[in-house]
């Protein structure tokens, strides 16, 4: 146990003294009484001698006892609290400090930072041998130095100058820092390391830690410093295109407010897009989201940018009440269709999947949506690459140079669409993932059937789909109607699939009757893949919507992945984009930030695929164009995830149950200690022992009135 | 009414005019040597007739029943019950506790001892004054001085001259000066004693008080009572002197004034029953009362 004021103990020993002094000084001097009945007044003295006794030294303890409160609670002792006992035996220390977005969040006039700074500059005091280093957390943690250090007062003048950054915080990569930091023990140093995280425990950014990096012998203490789980914020979580935005078409932009207030809002989101204005008034119930849809007139060809906001927000964060985007506006889709089946015939397969890419296809030469048959030896003839998406059925056994040719597209960025059903799609889909090597890694194996296979359905009617990923496209759009609506969808003629090592499941988007993978989505390079496994003339297609619906949710996927990222890229982190075609070569390309300027330097390389930006440190929030010269090649917004608007705490029990020793390996993991929060453990009690001293000293006082009025005086 | 020849200021003839019409009597029968008014266990003389006895010789022949000797031929003697003279002793105790309530060590006023005389002297005119005989005892813890009792105007004067002088003295045991009186004592009558019985050992003077009574003496205990030996003083602290050499004691009256004060109440009390239970008169003399009425009302009592 400390003291704040030590002296005041010392003036409470010295007061101790003065009820003696003032008792010795002000009792009253007797009164002579010549007496005639001493005797009986004995008796009576005799028995109250003992009552009197007893009184006078309750009352003199009840007094020296007050006093002795009274001075204690001036001296403001500091009970060792929680964070006091883990820091026993502690000789080297990381104090992370969470610098992420939602640290700006504010209640009252008191900003989550600013507190956060105050409880940080307490660990990293100057005491004893304990060397320390400071790690500022937020996309990727940075160390103040790269080894534990003496050096309290650079620490300490970080601590002061850090601010939140736009960033989200990566928690992970800041525990395993620290972990790290803490790894270099001194020859003689017997005592334990301490990792102490100052944070706001948002339970979407700690939710994925693990002990994993954490050795047994550290401590782990989280100072809570947030505003609690009611602290009532509104976040702009997206602003999506409803569909591929295209010149000649209106587009629709969808806006998204998630409440995490407690109650109902209602508030006004407005549109700033390439210059223009929009506003909409959206109610958000409690703890839900709600969506502001904007319909934008038919854009030119290039980009659209700007940023949505939501105004007079008046809640705890007001940074997230803003969001940047930037969409590209494509042409009019162009189709290549790839096939071996005659164009000028009706009814065959490649006929039906044309009208359903183009149920309007324009004249040719003129702007607008477009299917192009050609066979694939032809395939270069027609400009494929120009093509917004290269369909692919009943090509035939592909020659390889065509093979070649396809695999050239897709690592460049063409989007394909694969309708395979037939032994020799098998064989071509085996040469397009040789030729495109390590870029094309398939979930599944696709060969012919060496025998034909059972539906096993009453009647031989088809395969039918399930295990159908819903939540994706291009099934998302049917909601959870899914199964009723793809039931009318029969199909005989299927390849067999089998797991391929290494590859990954979630790339099947659903599977035929038989388990085998009927619908597959991977990325190639700069482009995307998507093969369906059916037979489009053995199957119920002419007679099912939901196929007709499906595949132009996949051409809309397919041609919206060219569109450049659809969220905005996370502020802090590092990544790898690669341009459209429309970039050519990287010499003459710059790009501008949102303050106009351009940036220094841009990482750009060319390479077989292309042109590729390599960010190193994604932001500060807003739109950024890639031009050359006065025309925009590309544009990418930057801006934090929206998760950093969820201010809600993590809960204790679970973050140590996570981080700490479990029931099974008790000594597999260091001790965690969270503080500050409910259900946690006290901070050190500090400011919180003095006033109950008070009201002990006001207690003694009854007492003592009790006592004085018991003793009958 | 025989005037004291010399005057005394514990003796108010104006305050005790207003008890002019008033007697000491006596409940008992009582044996006096003179004609007085009370009734004598003598039997004979010109008194009222009680009853016949047969004749015995030696009998003085003037109370021979002639009338029956010559009706019936028998000697009967007429028996009397003839009215006689009081002596009344009174014991006055003039140890240091009656001091109490006096205004300094040497004046007396106000104190129980002062009150005390002025009864003493009162009681003495008033049955002297009916020509009753009075005697005085002044006792501690010895009979310190006794005047036989007497009915003249010069046994008044030697009353009030024995109160007048008196010098208390350090200790109280009525007990021993009862006795003395009791073997100095001859004649049966009544006895007074005047005092505040803050006695140590109450046994022995009951059973010194019992021998009177065995004796036929009538008692009269007065009990001089100052209110505050009742209730104690108020104040922080006081130290307490006692006045017959007990010490001292400092403390607050309020912490022990509630037990005190029981204690007292029980005494007295006790002292009550005890003298009802020894066939005495008991009566409480609060100070804070004027002493005649005190008288008064035991005089009219007393008369009957």
């Amino acid at each position: 146990m400390g003291l704040v004021n030590p002296m005041a103990l010392l003036i409470g020993a010295g007061l101790l003294a003065l009820p003696v002094a003032v008792h010795l000084l002000t009792r009253p001097r007797p009164v002579r009484f010549p007496f005639s009945a001493l005797r009986f007044l004995d008796s009576a003295l005799r028995q109250r001698r003992f009552f009197a006794r007893l009184r006078d030294v309750l009352i003199l303890g009840l007094r020296a006892l007050l006093l002795a409160a009274v001075a204690a609670a001036f001296a403001r002792p500091l009970l060792e609290g929680a964070a006091a006992r883990a820091g026993k035996d502690v000789t080297r220390r990381v104090v992370v400090l969470d610098v992420s977005r939602s640290m700006n969040a504010r209640k009252g006039g008191v900003r989550v930072f600013d507190r956060a700074q105050a409880e940080a500059l307490r660990y990293v005091r100057r005491s004893g041998d304990l060397r320390i280093d400071l790690v500022l957390a937020g996309a990727r943690p940075r160390a103040v130095f790269d080894a534990l250090s003496a050096n309290y007062p650079a620490l300490e003048a970080e601590i002061r100058r850090a601010e939140p950054l736009q960033e989200e915080l990566d928690a992970r990569s800041a525990l395993a820092c620290a972990a790290q930091l803490l790894e270099a023990k001194g020859k003689n140093d017997q005592g334990r390391g301490q990792i102490v995280v100052v944070t706001d425990l948002q339970e979407t950014n700690w939710h994925e830690v693990s002990r994993a990096a954490l050795r047994p012998d550290l401590d782990v203490l989280f100072e809570y410093v947030g505003l609690g789980p009611d602290a009532g914020n509104l976040t702009l979580s997206g602003v999506a295109s409803q569909g591929r935005i295209e010149t000649g078409r209106p587009a629709r932009l969808r806006v998204d407010v998630q409440s995490f207030a407690g109650s109902d809002q209602f508030r006004t989101v407005e549109l700033r897009a390439n210059g223009r204005l929009y506003r909409q008034d959206v109610q958000c119930p409690a703890w839900q989201s709600a969506a502001a849809f904007f319909d934008l007139p038919a854009p030119e060809a290039g980009w659209i940018s700007g940023a949505a906001s939501i105004i007079e927000a008046r809640d705890a964060l007001p940074a997230d009440d803003v969001r940047h985007f930037a969409f590209g506006v494509g042409q009019a889709p162009t189709y290549v269709l790839v096939s071996l089946e005659d164009p000028r015939r009706v009814g065959t397969s490649s006929y039906f999947l044309s009208r359903m890419l183009c149920p309007a296809p324009s004249r040719a030469g003129a702007a607008g949506e477009r299917v192009v048959r050609a066979s694939p030896e032809r395939l270069g003839a027609t400009a494929a690459g120009r093509a917004h998406l290269l369909v692919i059925n009943r090509p035939g056994r592909m020659e390889p140079e065509v093979v070649t040719e396809v695999a050239g597209l897709l690592l460049r960025g063409q989007p394909a669409f694969y309708v395979a059903g037939e032994p020799a799609d098998a064989e071509n889909l085996a040469a397009l993932k040789t030729a495109c090597g390590e870029a094309l890694k398939l979930p599944v194996r696709l060969a012919a059937w060496t025998e034909a296979p059972s539906t096993g359905a009453a009647g031989d009617t088809g395969f039918s789909l399930r295990d159908i990923r819903a939540s994706v496209e291009p099934f998302r759009v049917f909601g959870e109607h899914i199964e009723r609506l793809s039931s009318d969808l029969k199909v005989r003629g299927i390849l067999k699939t089998s797991p391929e090592p290494g590859g990954a499941p979630e790339e099947v988007l659903a599977r035929w009757s038989d388990g085998s993978a009927a619908v597959i989505d991977v990325p190639v390079g700069a482009g995307r893949l998507v093969i369906w496994n059916g037979d489009l003339l053995r199957s119920t297609l002419p007679r099912s919507a939901f196929f007709v619906a499906m595949v132009r949710e996949l051409a809309e996927h397919l041609l919206a992945a060219q569109t450049g990222p659809e969220d905005a890229l996370p502020v802090g982190t590092s990544r790898l984009m690669q341009l459209p075609a429309e970039a050519e070569s990287a010499s003459g390309l710059i790009v501008v930030g949102p303050d106009g300027r351009p940036l220094d330097s841009p990482n750009m390389e060319e390479g077989a695929a292309g042109v590729t930006w390599r960010w190193a440190t994604v932001g500060p929030p807003g739109v950024y164009s890639v031009r050359r010269g006065e025309q925009t090649v590309f544009a990418v917004a930057a801006d934090c995830p929206a998760a950093e608007g969820d201010l809600r705490p993590a809960k204790a029990q679970d973050l140590v149950a996570r981080l700490g020793p479990s029931d099974a390996a008790p000594g597999a993991a260091p001790p965690v200690t969270v503080v500050g929060l409910p259900g946690a453990a006290a901070r050190t009690q500090e400011a919180e022992v003095w006033p109950w001293l008070l009201v002990a000293a006001l207690a003694f006082v009854m007492v003592e009135l009790c006592t004085l009025k018991l003793f009958r005086v | 009414m025989q005037q004291a020849k010399a005057k005394s200021k514990f003796l108010d003839m104006g305050v005790l005019s207003r008890l002019a019409h008033l007697r000491f009597g006596t409940k008992h029968i009582v044996e006096g040597s003179y004609a007085g008014r009370h009734r004598s266990r003598h039997r004979g003389g010109a008194a009222e007739f009680l009853e016949h006895r047969q004749y015995c010789p030696g009998d003085d022949l003037r109370r021979l029943d002639w009338k029956v000797l010559g009706r019936t031929g028998r000697s009967y003697v007429r028996v009397y019950e003839d009215e006689t003279s009081l002596t009344a002793t009174m014991v006055l105790d003039i140890s240091r506790s009656m001091l109490f309530g006096g205004r300094s060590a040497r004046d007396t006023g106000g104190s129980k001892l002062d009150y005390a005389r002025c009864i003493c002297a009162a009681l003495a005119q008033i049955i002297i004054r009916e020509r009753d005989r009075f005697g005085l005892a002044l006792a501690s813890s010895q009979l310190d001085s006794y005047l036989p009792a007497g009915s003249t105007s010069a046994q008044l004067d030697a009353v009030l001259s024995a109160i007048e002088e008196v010098e208390p003295v350090p200790d109280t045991a009525l007990s021993v000066p009862l006795r003395e009186l009791f073997a100095r004592l001859s004649q049966r009558g009544v006895l007074i004693v005047v005092s505040d019985f803050l006695d140590d050992d109450m046994e022995r003077l009951f059973a010194a008080v019992k021998l009177f009574r065995h004796r036929h003496f009538g008692v009269l205990l007065l009990h001089v009572l100052h209110p505050q030996e009742e209730k104690l003083p108020m104040g922080p602290a006081y130290r307490f002197e006692g006045l017959e050499g007990e010490g001292v004691r400092i403390c607050s009256p309020q912490e022990v004034a509630h037990l005190y004060e029981r204690r007292f109440r029980s005494f007295l009390t006790g002292l009550r029953a005890r003298s009802i239970a020894a066939g005495c008169d008991y009566h409480l003399l609060p100070t804070t009362v004027p002493y005649v009425q005190h008288l008064k009302k035991l005089l009219v009592e007393r008369h009957g």
